[in-house]
Protein backbone atom coordinates (compact mmCIF):
# COMPACT_ATOMS: atom_id res chain seq x y z
CA UNK A 1 0.00 0.00 0.00
CA UNK A 2 1.38 3.58 -0.86
CA UNK A 3 1.84 5.91 1.40
CA UNK A 4 -0.70 8.31 -0.29
CA UNK A 5 -3.32 5.10 -0.52
CA UNK A 6 -2.93 4.59 3.60
CA UNK A 7 -3.42 8.27 4.70
CA UNK A 8 -6.49 8.45 2.60
CA UNK A 9 -7.63 4.96 3.73
CA UNK A 10 -7.60 6.33 7.34
CA UNK A 11 -9.25 8.99 6.97
CA UNK A 12 -12.07 6.85 4.89
CA UNK A 13 -12.67 4.64 8.10
CA UNK A 14 -12.00 7.40 10.90
CA UNK A 15 -12.84 10.53 9.18
CA UNK A 16 -16.12 11.87 10.07
CA UNK A 17 -17.40 13.22 6.48
CA UNK A 18 -15.67 12.33 3.16
CA UNK A 19 -12.32 13.92 2.06
CA UNK A 20 -13.20 15.71 -1.07
CA UNK A 21 -12.00 14.27 -4.68
CA UNK A 22 -8.71 14.63 -6.24
CA UNK A 23 -6.27 16.84 -5.27
CA UNK A 24 -8.43 19.28 -3.33
CA UNK A 25 -8.20 16.53 -0.52
CA UNK A 26 -4.18 17.23 -0.33
CA UNK A 27 -4.91 20.55 1.34
CA UNK A 28 -7.45 19.71 3.90
CA UNK A 29 -6.00 20.46 7.71
CA UNK A 30 -7.47 17.70 9.06
CA UNK A 31 -7.36 18.55 12.75
CA UNK A 32 -9.15 22.13 12.19
CA UNK A 33 -11.81 21.06 9.94
CA UNK A 34 -12.70 18.17 12.55
CA UNK A 35 -12.04 15.53 10.39
CA UNK A 36 -10.75 13.27 13.52
CA UNK A 37 -10.43 14.67 16.99
CA UNK A 38 -8.02 14.31 19.21
CA UNK A 39 -7.85 10.95 20.08
CA UNK A 40 -8.03 9.90 16.27
CA UNK A 41 -4.98 11.66 15.87
CA UNK A 42 -3.02 9.25 18.40
CA UNK A 43 -4.73 6.45 16.24
CA UNK A 44 -3.38 7.62 12.84
CA UNK A 45 -0.13 8.23 14.54
CA UNK A 46 0.04 4.30 15.45
CA UNK A 47 -1.65 3.13 12.50
CA UNK A 48 0.41 4.86 10.26
CA UNK A 49 3.24 3.89 12.25
CA UNK A 50 2.70 0.43 12.31
CA UNK A 51 1.77 0.02 8.72
CA UNK A 52 4.52 1.80 7.10
CA UNK A 53 7.48 0.63 9.29
CA UNK A 54 8.17 4.31 9.65
CA UNK A 55 8.62 6.48 13.20
CA UNK A 56 7.77 9.80 13.14
CA UNK A 57 10.05 12.63 15.12
CA UNK A 58 9.00 15.09 17.12
CA UNK A 59 10.15 17.75 14.96
CA UNK A 60 7.56 16.27 12.35
CA UNK A 61 4.77 15.91 14.51
CA UNK A 62 5.52 19.70 15.61
CA UNK A 63 5.67 20.78 11.88
CA UNK A 64 2.45 22.44 10.55
CA UNK A 65 3.34 20.20 7.41
CA UNK A 66 1.69 17.46 9.49
CA UNK A 67 -1.42 19.09 9.69
CA UNK A 68 -2.47 18.54 6.03
CA UNK A 69 -3.47 15.33 4.78
CA UNK A 70 -1.03 16.09 1.64
CA UNK A 71 1.74 17.38 4.06
CA UNK A 72 1.59 14.16 6.39
CA UNK A 73 1.70 12.22 2.85
CA UNK A 74 4.98 14.16 1.75
CA UNK A 75 6.61 13.06 5.53
CA UNK A 76 5.89 10.00 5.09
CA UNK A 77 7.39 9.55 1.23
CA UNK A 78 10.15 11.11 3.08
CA UNK A 79 10.51 8.81 5.64
CA UNK A 80 10.18 5.95 3.56
CA UNK A 81 11.90 7.67 0.66
CA UNK A 82 9.21 7.07 -1.65
CA UNK A 83 9.78 10.37 -4.34
CA UNK A 84 5.76 11.47 -4.73
CA UNK B 1 13.78 41.54 19.78
CA UNK B 2 13.29 41.83 23.18
CA UNK B 3 13.40 40.46 26.38
CA UNK B 4 9.94 40.07 27.86
CA UNK B 5 9.05 41.04 30.82
CA UNK B 6 7.83 37.58 31.71
CA UNK B 7 11.46 36.17 32.24
CA UNK B 8 13.48 35.90 35.36
CA UNK B 9 16.54 35.39 36.38
CA UNK B 10 17.54 32.69 38.98
CA UNK B 11 21.28 31.48 39.94
CA UNK B 12 22.48 28.24 39.83
CA UNK B 13 26.21 28.77 40.65
CA UNK B 14 28.56 26.96 42.99
CA UNK B 15 32.01 27.09 43.89
CA UNK B 16 33.33 25.43 40.71
CA UNK B 17 30.79 26.82 38.56
CA UNK B 18 29.85 30.11 39.56
CA UNK B 19 28.68 31.48 36.29
CA UNK B 20 25.09 29.70 36.11
CA UNK B 21 21.68 30.80 35.99
CA UNK B 22 18.45 29.66 34.65
CA UNK B 23 16.25 31.78 32.20
CA UNK B 24 12.88 30.91 32.95
CA UNK B 25 10.17 32.50 31.57
CA UNK B 26 7.45 32.00 34.19
CA UNK B 27 4.37 31.97 32.08
CA UNK B 28 5.56 30.12 29.24
CA UNK B 29 7.06 27.68 31.91
CA UNK B 30 9.88 27.41 29.83
CA UNK B 31 13.76 27.18 30.22
CA UNK B 32 17.13 27.67 29.58
CA UNK B 33 20.76 26.70 31.18
CA UNK B 34 23.18 30.73 30.35
CA UNK B 35 26.67 31.14 31.49
CA UNK B 36 27.01 35.57 32.63
CA UNK B 37 28.18 36.36 28.80
CA UNK B 38 24.66 35.38 27.54
CA UNK B 39 22.75 36.65 30.01
CA UNK B 40 25.43 40.48 29.18
CA UNK B 41 24.37 39.19 25.68
CA UNK B 42 20.36 39.66 26.51
CA UNK B 43 21.96 43.83 26.77
CA UNK B 44 22.47 43.80 23.27
CA UNK B 45 20.48 41.58 21.35
CA UNK B 46 20.58 42.80 17.89
CA UNK B 47 24.25 42.51 18.12
CA UNK B 48 24.12 38.66 18.63
CA UNK B 49 23.57 37.71 15.41
CA UNK B 50 26.59 39.34 13.81
CA UNK B 51 28.66 37.77 16.40
CA UNK B 52 28.64 34.50 14.53
CA UNK B 53 32.48 33.77 15.08
CA UNK B 54 31.67 34.09 18.89
CA UNK B 55 30.38 31.18 20.96
CA UNK B 56 28.28 31.27 23.81
CA UNK B 57 27.88 28.64 26.90
CA UNK B 58 24.69 27.58 27.55
CA UNK B 59 22.66 24.30 28.37
CA UNK B 60 19.68 22.95 27.21
CA UNK B 61 18.10 21.77 30.65
CA UNK B 62 14.22 22.57 29.83
CA UNK B 63 12.04 18.97 30.80
CA UNK B 64 8.55 18.50 30.84
CA UNK B 65 9.12 17.43 34.52
CA UNK B 66 5.58 16.57 35.49
CA UNK B 67 6.28 13.58 33.58
CA UNK B 68 7.07 11.86 36.80
CA UNK B 69 3.46 12.56 38.21
CA UNK B 70 0.99 15.70 38.46
CA UNK B 71 2.68 15.83 42.23
CA UNK B 72 6.27 15.91 40.73
CA UNK B 73 8.77 18.91 40.92
CA UNK B 74 6.76 21.45 38.11
CA UNK B 75 9.92 23.32 37.84
CA UNK B 76 10.52 22.33 33.98
CA UNK B 77 14.35 22.19 34.69
CA UNK B 78 16.80 19.47 35.11
CA UNK B 79 17.37 20.32 38.86
CA UNK B 80 20.80 17.86 38.59
CA UNK B 81 23.35 20.65 37.50
CA UNK B 82 26.16 17.98 37.40
CA UNK B 83 24.15 16.30 34.16
CA UNK B 84 23.47 19.62 32.39
CA UNK B 85 25.35 19.09 28.57
CA UNK B 86 27.22 22.07 27.65
CA UNK B 87 26.48 23.85 24.08
CA UNK B 88 28.80 25.95 22.43
CA UNK B 89 26.27 28.28 20.34
CA UNK B 90 27.17 30.27 17.52
CA UNK B 91 25.22 33.75 17.70
CA UNK B 92 22.42 33.29 15.44
CA UNK B 93 21.86 29.75 16.89
CA UNK B 94 22.10 31.16 20.48
CA UNK B 95 19.27 33.12 19.25
CA UNK B 96 16.98 30.47 17.65
CA UNK B 97 17.53 28.85 21.31
CA UNK B 98 16.27 31.94 23.14
CA UNK B 99 13.38 32.07 21.02
CA UNK B 100 12.61 28.69 20.98
CA UNK B 101 12.21 29.12 24.90
CA UNK B 102 10.71 32.32 25.01
CA UNK B 103 13.63 33.99 26.33
CA UNK B 104 13.16 35.99 23.64
CA UNK B 105 10.51 37.30 21.72
CA UNK B 106 10.18 39.52 18.31
CA UNK B 107 6.55 40.86 18.75
CA UNK B 108 4.86 41.02 21.81
CA UNK B 109 1.42 40.77 20.23
CA UNK B 110 2.26 37.69 18.32
CA UNK B 111 3.65 36.24 21.55
CA UNK B 112 0.92 37.36 24.27
CA UNK B 113 -1.64 35.39 21.28
CA UNK B 114 -0.04 32.24 22.03
CA UNK B 115 -1.82 32.22 25.76
CA UNK B 116 -4.78 30.83 24.35
CA UNK B 117 -6.28 27.20 24.41
CA UNK B 118 -4.98 24.64 22.21
CA UNK B 119 -6.73 23.73 19.21
CA UNK B 120 -6.09 20.17 19.13
CA UNK B 121 -3.37 17.97 20.17
CA UNK B 122 -1.09 18.79 17.27
CA UNK B 123 -1.10 22.22 18.41
CA UNK B 124 2.26 23.69 19.24
CA UNK B 125 1.79 27.06 18.81
CA UNK B 126 -0.60 28.22 21.58
CA UNK B 127 0.63 27.33 24.67
CA UNK B 128 -2.41 25.84 26.19
CA UNK B 129 -3.02 24.83 29.77
CA UNK B 130 -1.79 22.19 32.15
CA UNK B 131 -3.98 19.19 30.92
CA UNK B 132 -3.81 19.95 27.02
CA UNK B 133 0.67 20.22 27.62
CA UNK B 134 0.59 17.54 29.34
CA UNK B 135 -1.67 14.89 26.79
CA UNK B 136 0.19 16.62 23.87
CA UNK B 137 3.32 15.25 25.88
CA UNK B 138 2.52 11.76 26.98
CA UNK B 139 0.83 11.13 23.51
CA UNK B 140 3.59 12.80 21.12
CA UNK B 141 6.71 12.57 23.29
CA UNK B 142 6.06 9.61 25.52
CA UNK B 143 4.05 7.45 23.77
CA UNK B 144 2.33 6.55 26.68
CA UNK B 145 -0.76 4.86 27.27
CA UNK B 146 -2.75 8.02 29.59
CA UNK B 147 -4.20 5.36 31.46
CA UNK B 148 -1.35 2.83 32.53
CA UNK B 149 0.52 6.76 33.05
CA UNK B 150 -2.19 7.70 35.45
CA UNK B 151 -2.17 5.19 37.60
CA UNK B 152 1.72 4.71 37.20
CA UNK B 153 2.31 7.98 38.41
CA UNK B 154 0.01 7.54 41.81
CA UNK B 155 0.07 3.76 42.83
CA UNK B 156 2.59 1.08 43.29
CA UNK B 157 2.65 -1.46 40.76
CA UNK B 158 0.55 -3.81 42.00
CA UNK B 159 -2.35 -0.65 42.43
CA UNK B 160 -2.87 -1.72 46.03
CA UNK B 161 -1.17 1.26 47.48
CA UNK B 162 -0.64 4.64 46.80
CA UNK B 163 2.79 5.54 46.17
CA UNK B 164 5.05 6.06 49.51
CA UNK B 165 7.60 8.12 47.44
CA UNK B 166 5.68 10.67 45.78
CA UNK B 167 3.92 13.26 48.15
CA UNK B 168 0.36 11.50 46.51
CA UNK B 169 1.71 9.44 49.54
CA UNK B 170 3.52 11.72 52.07
CA UNK B 171 0.29 14.61 51.64
CA UNK B 172 -2.76 12.85 50.79
CA UNK B 173 -2.43 8.97 51.60
CA UNK B 174 -1.04 10.08 55.25
CA UNK B 175 -4.21 12.67 55.64
CA UNK B 176 -7.04 10.02 55.01
CA UNK B 177 -5.30 7.51 56.39
CA UNK B 178 -5.93 9.77 59.89
CA UNK B 179 -8.88 10.88 58.80
CA UNK B 180 -10.58 7.20 57.90
CA UNK B 181 -9.17 6.50 61.75
CA UNK B 182 -10.90 8.97 63.04
CA UNK B 183 -14.15 9.77 60.87
CA UNK B 184 -15.31 5.98 59.51
CA UNK B 185 -17.82 4.00 62.10
CA UNK B 186 -19.83 0.97 61.04
CA UNK B 187 -22.74 2.01 59.33
CA UNK B 188 -21.29 4.75 58.14
CA UNK B 189 -22.66 5.03 54.68
CA UNK B 190 -19.92 6.79 51.98
CA UNK B 191 -19.92 7.62 48.33
CA UNK B 192 -16.48 7.71 46.75
CA UNK B 193 -16.80 9.71 44.04
CA UNK B 194 -14.30 9.51 41.03
CA UNK B 195 -12.95 6.37 43.30
CA UNK B 196 -10.59 5.27 40.07
CA UNK B 197 -9.14 1.88 41.49
CA UNK B 198 -10.69 2.20 44.68
CA UNK B 199 -7.97 2.27 47.14
CA UNK B 200 -9.59 5.40 49.36
CA UNK B 201 -12.91 3.14 49.26
CA UNK B 202 -11.04 -0.44 50.87
CA UNK B 203 -9.57 2.64 53.34
CA UNK B 204 -12.71 4.19 54.75
CA UNK B 205 -14.27 0.53 54.42
CA UNK B 206 -11.21 -0.94 56.65
CA UNK B 207 -12.90 1.46 59.38
CA UNK B 208 -16.12 0.25 59.53
CA UNK B 209 -17.72 2.10 56.78
CA UNK B 210 -20.24 0.67 53.85
CA UNK B 211 -18.73 2.50 50.87
CA UNK B 212 -19.89 2.83 46.96
CA UNK B 213 -17.39 3.51 44.71
CA UNK B 214 -18.46 5.61 41.42
CA UNK B 215 -15.86 6.31 38.35
CA UNK B 216 -16.63 6.58 34.99
CA UNK B 217 -13.65 4.03 33.95
CA UNK B 218 -14.39 0.71 33.63
CA UNK B 219 -10.13 0.06 33.60
CA UNK B 220 -10.06 1.24 36.90
CA UNK B 221 -13.67 -0.34 38.13
CA UNK B 222 -11.99 -3.43 37.45
CA UNK B 223 -8.59 -3.42 39.14
CA UNK B 224 -10.62 -1.42 42.18
CA UNK B 225 -13.47 -5.06 42.07
CA UNK B 226 -10.29 -7.02 42.28
CA UNK B 227 -9.34 -5.69 45.31
CA UNK B 228 -12.30 -5.02 47.19
CA UNK B 229 -12.55 -5.95 50.31
CA UNK B 230 -15.59 -6.50 52.45
CA UNK B 231 -18.02 -3.34 52.53
CA UNK B 232 -17.41 -2.03 49.43
CA UNK B 233 -19.07 -1.78 46.34
CA UNK B 234 -17.91 -0.45 42.30
CA UNK B 235 -20.61 0.70 40.35
CA UNK B 236 -20.04 2.54 36.88
CA UNK B 237 -21.66 6.14 36.46
CA UNK B 238 -21.41 8.73 34.29
CA UNK B 239 -20.46 11.75 36.78
CA UNK B 240 -21.21 14.79 35.94
CA UNK B 241 -23.98 14.23 33.71
CA UNK B 242 -27.18 15.15 33.21
CA UNK B 243 -28.86 11.97 35.33
CA UNK B 244 -25.88 9.89 35.34
CA UNK B 245 -25.83 9.50 39.04
CA UNK B 246 -30.00 8.58 38.95
CA UNK B 247 -29.19 5.27 40.45
CA UNK B 248 -28.18 6.38 43.60
CA UNK B 249 -31.21 7.54 45.62
CA UNK B 250 -31.61 10.82 46.97
CA UNK B 251 -30.47 11.86 51.00
CA UNK B 252 -28.93 7.77 50.69
CA UNK B 253 -25.20 9.13 51.97
CA UNK B 254 -23.89 10.19 55.44
CA UNK B 255 -20.76 11.26 53.49
CA UNK B 256 -20.03 12.79 49.99
CA UNK B 257 -15.80 12.12 49.41
CA UNK B 258 -14.04 13.28 46.22
CA UNK B 259 -10.82 13.16 45.98
CA UNK B 260 -8.58 14.98 43.09
CA UNK B 261 -11.67 15.10 41.27
CA UNK B 262 -13.92 17.91 41.45
CA UNK B 263 -11.17 20.14 39.35
CA UNK B 264 -11.97 18.25 36.52
CA UNK B 265 -15.81 19.59 36.30
CA UNK B 266 -14.50 23.37 36.80
CA UNK B 267 -11.87 23.35 33.90
CA UNK B 268 -11.87 21.57 30.60
CA UNK B 269 -9.61 18.26 30.19
CA UNK B 270 -9.43 18.56 26.40
CA UNK B 271 -10.11 20.82 23.77
CA UNK B 272 -13.94 21.28 23.42
CA UNK B 273 -14.67 19.58 26.51
CA UNK B 274 -17.49 21.98 28.24
CA UNK B 275 -16.70 21.80 31.78
CA UNK B 276 -20.25 21.94 33.41
CA UNK B 277 -19.93 21.97 37.18
CA UNK B 278 -23.82 22.61 38.56
CA UNK B 279 -25.39 19.22 37.34
CA UNK B 280 -22.52 17.59 39.80
CA UNK B 281 -23.29 19.53 42.76
CA UNK B 282 -26.57 18.70 42.68
CA UNK B 283 -26.61 15.64 42.49
CA UNK B 284 -23.84 15.20 45.81
CA UNK B 285 -26.74 17.79 47.41
CA UNK B 286 -29.57 15.24 46.30
CA UNK B 287 -27.65 12.13 47.43
CA UNK B 288 -26.68 13.59 50.91
CA UNK B 289 -28.93 13.27 53.99
CA UNK B 290 -29.97 16.06 55.50
CA UNK B 291 -26.65 17.17 58.04
CA UNK B 292 -24.31 14.83 55.60
CA UNK B 293 -21.20 15.78 54.34
CA UNK B 294 -19.23 16.55 51.63
CA UNK B 295 -15.72 15.93 51.89
CA UNK B 296 -13.62 17.04 48.37
CA UNK B 297 -9.64 16.97 48.86
CA UNK B 298 -8.27 18.93 45.87
CA UNK B 299 -5.18 20.51 44.48
CA UNK B 300 -4.40 23.70 46.26
CA UNK B 301 -6.04 26.30 44.58
CA UNK B 302 -3.07 28.78 44.83
CA UNK B 303 0.19 26.62 44.89
CA UNK B 304 -0.49 23.48 42.84
CA UNK B 305 1.68 23.35 39.23
CA UNK B 306 3.75 26.48 40.77
CA UNK B 307 7.51 26.24 40.74
CA UNK B 308 10.21 24.95 43.49
CA UNK B 309 12.38 27.49 43.07
CA UNK B 310 15.22 28.83 45.70
CA UNK B 311 17.47 26.61 47.71
CA UNK B 312 16.18 23.24 48.99
CA UNK B 313 15.48 23.99 52.42
CA UNK B 314 14.42 27.95 51.81
CA UNK B 315 11.61 27.86 48.66
CA UNK B 316 9.99 30.56 47.21
CA UNK B 317 7.79 30.14 43.84
CA UNK B 318 6.52 32.43 41.80
CA UNK B 319 2.30 32.77 41.21
CA UNK B 320 1.42 33.80 37.24
CA UNK B 321 -2.06 33.49 37.92
CA UNK B 322 -4.99 32.69 40.11
CA UNK B 323 -8.35 34.56 39.57
CA UNK B 324 -8.41 34.01 35.99
CA UNK B 325 -6.68 30.55 34.60
CA UNK B 326 -4.98 30.10 31.88
CA UNK B 327 -2.43 27.09 32.43
CA UNK B 328 -3.66 25.96 35.85
CA UNK B 329 -6.68 23.85 36.57
CA UNK B 330 -7.91 24.29 39.77
CA UNK B 331 -10.66 26.95 40.11
CA UNK B 332 -10.01 29.52 42.20
CA UNK B 333 -11.38 29.27 46.08
CA UNK B 334 -14.09 32.12 46.07
CA UNK B 335 -15.12 29.87 42.47
CA UNK B 336 -15.25 26.81 44.07
CA UNK B 337 -17.38 27.60 46.71
CA UNK B 338 -19.23 29.98 46.01
CA UNK B 339 -20.03 26.86 43.31
CA UNK B 340 -20.89 24.55 46.13
CA UNK B 341 -23.00 27.25 48.14
CA UNK B 342 -25.40 27.86 45.16
CA UNK B 343 -25.84 23.48 45.59
CA UNK B 344 -26.98 24.05 48.98
CA UNK B 345 -23.87 23.41 50.31
CA UNK B 346 -21.86 25.58 53.42
CA UNK B 347 -18.35 24.80 54.73
CA UNK B 348 -17.83 23.68 58.07
CA UNK B 349 -14.28 23.19 58.09
CA UNK B 350 -11.08 24.01 55.49
CA UNK B 351 -7.62 22.73 55.75
CA UNK B 352 -4.38 22.85 53.63
CA UNK B 353 -2.55 19.80 54.09
CA UNK B 354 1.31 19.56 55.04
CA UNK B 355 3.73 16.66 54.31
CA UNK B 356 4.40 14.34 56.85
CA UNK B 357 7.86 14.25 58.21
CA UNK B 358 9.34 10.81 56.59
CA UNK B 359 9.23 12.24 53.30
CA UNK B 360 12.33 14.57 53.69
CA UNK B 361 14.40 11.61 53.43
CA UNK B 362 12.78 10.71 49.74
CA UNK B 363 12.94 14.57 48.43
CA UNK B 364 13.97 16.95 50.55
CA UNK B 365 13.12 19.81 47.78
CA UNK B 366 9.28 18.67 47.81
CA UNK B 367 9.01 17.99 51.12
CA UNK B 368 10.61 21.85 52.05
CA UNK B 369 8.08 23.06 49.51
CA UNK B 370 5.05 21.28 50.55
CA UNK B 371 5.41 21.90 53.89
CA UNK B 372 5.25 25.80 53.24
CA UNK B 373 2.88 26.12 50.26
CA UNK B 374 0.50 23.62 50.67
CA UNK B 375 -0.43 21.20 47.66
CA UNK B 376 -3.40 20.17 48.71
CA UNK B 377 -6.90 21.88 50.68
CA UNK B 378 -9.50 20.06 51.92
CA UNK B 379 -13.40 21.53 52.26
CA UNK B 380 -16.07 20.07 54.14
CA UNK B 381 -19.74 20.74 53.44
CA UNK B 382 -22.72 19.89 54.79
CA UNK B 383 -25.96 20.06 52.82
CA UNK B 384 -27.90 23.34 54.00
CA UNK B 385 -31.43 21.80 56.41
CA UNK B 386 -34.29 22.71 54.09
Amino acid sequence: MSNNQAVLDFFVRHGVRPLPIGDAALSVAYLDVGLIDSLGIVTLISELESKLGVQFSAEDMQSYEFQTVGGLIAILDRLTGTSG
Amino acid sequence: MFVPKDVILLPESSRTRPDRWVAMNVFARSCLGVSGEVVQALGRLDDIGVLDEKRFLCWDIERFSNEDGLLADPSRFVRDTATWAELWLDGTALLEKLKMHSIVIDDEAVYRARFQPKRHLLDHRNFGNFHQQHGQHMALKKREDPAAWWMRQKFAPDLLAVRPETLYGAIQWKFLEEFAAHRMQSGLEVIDLGCGTGIYCNLMAKHGASVLGVDPSEEYLSVARNNAIGGTRFVNMKIGQAGGLSGIPSASADMVLMVDALLFYFVPFYPGQQADISILLADISRILKPGGVFVSLEPHAAFYLTPWLGAVDRPFTVITEYLHKEFGVVPPLSEMIGSLIKAGLFVTAMQELGPHYYFKNFDPRGYHFAREFPLWQLLELRKIPT
